[in-house]
């Protein structure tokens, strides 16, 4: 199986909107793509599952252009939504009915992620045991099912990631996934993308927390402004811009040895420091120096550059722009 | 762009959803229940203003509700009583008494003490001061008959004083039977005449406001109810989640289709009640009344030429009427974005259909024969006057066909225009769409779309 992205571009009116995006995924993995907002991301997404026009461009899918009703396609889209009115269980049955997946098995399917994303609560209500004056246990009236209107935000964006999820999808496209989670959320929903990865899915995810596609990206691509500015294996891109992160702690202040040499000092904090560096050299040479000055260094380590750092030097001065 | 029958994929699966969820939602199931109560409760209530509360014979609904008619012939001309039932089936729970053959004497002035609410003393005798007949008929206050029955009564009696006057000069039966032969009238205009037509306004002015002010009322709830559904979901932001799974026309479809069974299933059912309720209201109360009442407005199945065919006629003339204003009301529904636009939306249709409506019943006196043919093919106008100017005979099979057959290319048309712009318009956010906006997503094929990269 393979995911093809080729050309993929769009105007409204004389505007362009995405400009020749194309990129490919040979093998089960997450590509993720980034951007500014109104970079185009959502709108590369909205084409690549037809659901906007594309004025050049194909999609293909295993070799044939990607069709949502043949692709087992998941999609949790930004724009998040559920029938406020309705029953959650309803709701999910009649998305798994259009994804073609029959009641019963839905039904156990939904089970499974009610248990996997902690929701089983507002998806089978009980009724709450109590004991009366006389000390005996009565039920007490069962409880309406819940509607979603009735659930927070990140309760309706675990149902909402359930219904990406219950086609048991070979594709699966999730834009924004962990926006306005708290952390105990962001972990269990971290956790199941880990679970997908290992279960061979193709993962496209779209997000602007970078130390999360960090965690989980193998390739990517960067759009600023409709138009591609980085794109490849976020590993090859991270050595491309070799080891200019250094982290120093020394036991004594050495700032003013620091500004001497001519290296750029982003932040210093109780003789913590990080470094600016134009390479290995440049490091090792900073190395030799503390030590003939007697410093006593309790920690020196050399690091490529974050995603973040990457992302903000590619788009960041055309966005102040 | 074509449609392509991989468009209507999901439609089924829609269609049920949305019926279940209607049939769940608490408004409409309270919604139902007023409807059932006030549908169940109208026939005994008409049944009563129309004067048929008094009991009926259960073997004969159309049976008088007199017990016993009193009868003192003062006109010096005996009368036939016994043959009275056998005249007239409505007479069958009915006795009619000689008060000579009784030992009380009967008058004007003492009836009272000797009636029962069921009965009536009628006294006939000859006025010698005007040379005439007169037949006078008296009941207790709390009577339990029609005033209705009362007349049955006297139009007999008055028929039997007139047999028996004939045969008093000797006359035999059968040029007694020539002379109290009934007659119709038939009232009617020089140009009437004419043109061989029946002066039958108020009849046709009855029929064409009676299907009018249904289809109105169907269109209204059509409109509303379709409307809300496009737009709960455009507010609840599921376009994308659901254009993943499901082609947009099949959303549109789905929803006309699961509206169209509610209100078609709801028109059925209501109609069942009603009939449930005319059947056992009939066991405690006269129902005839309700056709008599019908019947004097002039509206019989003679007119409306009722068949099968009409039926027919009737049940296509809706449902293309009723497609009509839903794909529109889908597509105007689609081109909002807030639940705070169904109010606007659902006004531009009502008015549309206002139109149609007015279009209908006023031209409908006119008897202007081109007319009849504008405004039975000139869509919106048609779907209110087609079939009804069909069957009071305005226009022929032909012209209704016509009218049909350009309904059915508004549909088709309506249909394309969907298919063009509707997955478009469902991923269109901000102010409800005018018109120029419509012409201008038509003509670049769908592509204004929203631009929220």
């Amino acid at each position: 199986m393979s995911l093809e992205v080729k050309n993929l571009s769009k105007k409204y009116g004389e505007k362009t909107v995405v400009e020749n995006l194309s990129f490919e995924m040979k093998k089960p993995g997450v590509f993720a793509l980034l951007g500014t907002n109104g970079a185009g991301k959502t709108t590369s997404i909205r084409m690549m599952l037809n659901m906007l026009s594309r004025d050049t461009g194909e999609v293909l899918w295993m070799g044939a252009p990607l069709d949502t009703a043949t692709c087992n396609v998941g999609y949790l889209a930004e724009e998040r939504g559920l029938y406020p009115k309705y029953t959650l269980m309803d709701q999910l049955i009649y998305f798994a009915g259009l994804r073609g997946i029959p009641k019963a098995e839905a039904k156990k399917r939904i089970r499974y992620w009610a248990e996997r994303l902690e929701v089983e609560e507002y998806l089978y209500p009980q009724a709450p045991k109590s004991e009366d004056e006389k000390g005996r246990r009565k039920r007490a009236k069962a409880q309406p099912p819940k509607k979603a209107d009735q659930l927070s935000k990140g309760n309706q964006q675990k149902i909402q990631f359930m219904t990406a999820l219950l086609p048991d999808p070979d594709l699966l496209i999730l834009d924004e996934p962990l926006s306005g989670l708290d952390p105990v959320n962001t972990d269990l929903f971290k956790g199941i993308i880990r679970d997908e990865i290992e279960k061979g899915k193709y993962l496209i995810m779209s997000s602007h927390q970078m130390a999360t596609v960090e965690e989980f990206c193998t390739d990517i691509i960067i759009l600023n402004r409709s138009k591609t500015v980085l794109q490849g294996h976020l590993n090859e891109i991270k050595k491309s811009y070799g080891r200019i992160n250094l982290l120093l702690k020394t036991e004594t202040d050495v700032t003013d040895l620091i500004r001497q040499q001519g290296l750029n000092l982003v932040s210093a904090k109780e003789c913590e420091y990080q470094i600016k560096v134009t390479g290995d050299e440049q490091a090792n040479g900073f190395l030799k120096l503390l030590i003939e000055k007697g410093v006593t260094v309790v920690t020196f380590s050399l690091r490529e550059p974050s995603l973040h750092e990457i992302f903000v030097e590619k788009v960041g001065d055309s966005h102040e722009a | 762009m074509k449609l392509k029958k991989s468009d209507f994929t999901g439609t089924g699966k829609v269609y049920r959803f949305t019926l279940s969820q209607m049939m769940k939602g608490k408004a409409n199931i309270i919604s139902l229940i007023i409807f059932f109560l006030i549908a169940a409760a109208s026939i005994p209530i008409m049944t009563v203003m129309m004067g048929g509360d008094k009991a009926a014979s259960p073997d004969n609904p159309e049976a008088l509700g007199i017990a016993v008619v009193y009868v003192q012939n003062d006109t010096g001309y005996g009368l036939d009583l016994e043959s009275v039932p056998q005249r007239n089936e409505i007479f069958e729970n009915t006795e009619f008494v000689d008060t000579d053959l009784m030992n009380v004497d009967w008058s004007e002035d003492t009836y009272e003490s000797m009636l029962q609410p069921e009965e009536i003393y009628v006294h006939l005798q000859r006025d010698e001061e005007k040379m005439c007949f007169s037949i006078g008929a008296y009941t207790l206050e709390d009577k339990e008959f029609t005033d209705g029955d009362i007349d049955s009564c006297v139009g007999m009696l008055s028929g039997l004083l007139d047999e028996a006057r004939y045969a008093g000069q000797a006359a035999r039966a059968e040029q007694i039977a020539v002379m109290t032969s009934p007659y119709n009238t038939n009232v009617q205009s020089v140009s009437e005449y004419l043109e061989e037509k029946e002066d039958d306004f108020d009849a046709r002015f009855g029929v064409q406001i009676l299907y009018s002010v249904a289809l109105l009322i169907l269109c209204t709830f059509v409109s509303s109810f379709i409307i809300q559904k496009v737009i709960e979901e455009k507010a609840s932001k599921l376009a994308e989640l659901l254009m993943v799974s499901v082609q947009p026309l099949a959303l549109l479809v789905g929803k006309i289709l699961a509206v169209m069974t509610y209100i078609f299933g709801l028109v059925v059912s209501l109609a069942a009640v009603m009939g449930i309720s005319y059947a056992v209201t009939g066991q405690f109360a006269d129902t005839s009344v309700m056709r008599q009442q019908i019947a004097a407005s002039g509206i019989s199945a003679d007119i409306l030429n009722i068949s099968p065919v009409t039926v027919l006629i009737l049940v296509v003339s809706l449902f293309l009427g009723y497609l009509q204003v839903s794909l529109l009301s889908g597509l105007i529904g689609t081109g909002c974005s807030s639940t705070e636009d169904v109010e606007p939306a659902n006004l531009t249709i009502v008015l549309l259909v206002m139109a149609g409506y007015i279009a209908a019943v006023m031209t409908v006196g006119s008897g202007n024969p081109v007319l009849a043919y504008v405004v039975s093919l000139c869509p919106v106008a048609s779907m209110f006057c087609a079939p009804v100017r069909y069957l009071i005979g305005d226009i022929g099979i032909g012209m209704l066909a016509f009218s049909w057959v350009l309904q059915l290319a508004v549909i088709l048309l309506l249909a394309y225009v969907c298919a063009r712009i509707y997955r478009a318009l469902m991923m269109y956010r901000g102010s409800r769409m005018k018109l120029g906006g419509w012409i201008s997503m038509f003509r670049q094929n769908g592509a204004k779309e929203v631009d929220n990269r």
